[in-house]
């Protein structure tokens, strides 16, 4: 059963990675994009969703009477993971796109929570908050 | 109770007739599929929208979507308790296309589950709520084909689930300005 647990963590994970990357481009949350181009967020985030999807329901016979889960593990993992990924976006995915050498977004005015990051990745808002700080 | 037991036959009788049919339906009723769908669907509406007040109707709609599973849970848990019916392939010789569950038939949990997450977005969101009530009437429609659940036990299910996203939703209102004040306490963890 635990093995499952984490296959469909794993599963739950990268799908949640893929479908924040397909909804925060089409709301404009720059600071949440892992490429500059909305486009290749979108396709990304497909991609993600079909190839987790793929793995998690093609290779294995899941629908198996043990080891299964019950409802409530199945949601306490799909919530785990999905707030996995929001983590890993926030947090995550402006580092790469720093390591890509990506030029820095243009700052952006709202303050807090995901509006923030409409043009200001989480580490931009951070430092930029640091400087006026210090 | 002879309806019942006509769509049983009839729907799970199709079953070997196209394998192509059973593989989707395979698929479909299976523990992880739809509930899965369904919860990537609400990810997508917690981030998606243009603007902040858009974003907080969506959030807004999937807190509705939540508490009404928790509300829905809560009432199988209790009917469960008080009520048991024999799964259809104990009384019937019918070709099953999942594993023999041993819980009560009545009221059907996928279709309880399935209905309050998507009459939750519903009431608010038409579009995507009309795509997570199709999915959400495919998975429930599944569990007969594949011979696990009675018609009147999906319906019941999806009664249960299509009641509570209301309740949640009046409750929650009752519970103002607390809902309020949380969406601005995930705000400041970037959450919301």
């Amino acid at each position: 059963m635990l093995s499952l647990l984490f296959e469909y963590s794993g599963f739950a994970f990268v799908a949640c990675l893929g479908v924040i990357q397909i909804a925060v481009s089409l709301s404009g949350l720059r600071g949440l994009w892992l490429t500059p181009w909305l486009w290749a967020n979108r396709t990304v985030g497909g991609a993600l969703i079909m190839l987790s999807a793929w793995w998690f329901f093609a290779s294995d016979e899941r629908a198996t009477p043990y080891p299964l889960l019950e409802g409530s593990q199945q949601g306490g993992a799909f919530v785990s993971a999905a707030l996995a990924a929001t983590w890993a976006t926030i947090f995550l995915i402006p580092v790469l796109r720093r390591a890509w050498g990506r030029p820095p977004l243009a700052p952006g005015t709202a303050t807090r929570g995901l509006e923030s990051l409409r043009a200001d990745s989480f580490w931009a808002l951070r430092s930029r908050g640091r400087d006026r700080g210090g | 109770m002879a309806a019942d037991r006509a769509i049983l036959l009839w729907l799970n009788g199709l079953v070997g007739q196209l394998p192509w049919l059973d593989r989707v339906f395979a698929l479909i009723v299976n523990d992880y599929f739809v509930p899965t769908t369904l919860a990537l669907l609400l990810v997508g509406l917690w981030y998606s929208g243009r603007s902040e007040a858009q974003r907080e109707r969506g959030q807004r709609a999937v807190a509705d979507a939540a508490l009404g599973l928790a509300f829905a849970n809560l009432a199988l848990a209790v009917l469960n308790h008080f009520y048991y019916r024999p799964r259809p392939f104990v009384e019937h010789e019918l070709k099953l296309l999942f594993y023999q569950p041993p819980d009560s038939s009545f009221p059907s949990n996928p279709a309880a589950v399935g209905f309050a997450l998507a009459v939750g977005v519903a009431l608010s969101h038409r579009r995507l709520g009309s795509v997570m009530l199709a999915l959400a009437l495919l998975w429930a429609a599944s569990r007969v084909y594949a011979g696990v659940n009675f018609p009147s036990d999906v319906t019941a299910g999806a009664a249960i689930g299509a009641l509570c996203p209301l309740l949640a939703r009046g409750f929650l209102r009752l519970l103002e300005p607390a809902p309020t004040l949380m969406l601005k306490l995930w705000r400041h963890l970037y959450l919301a």
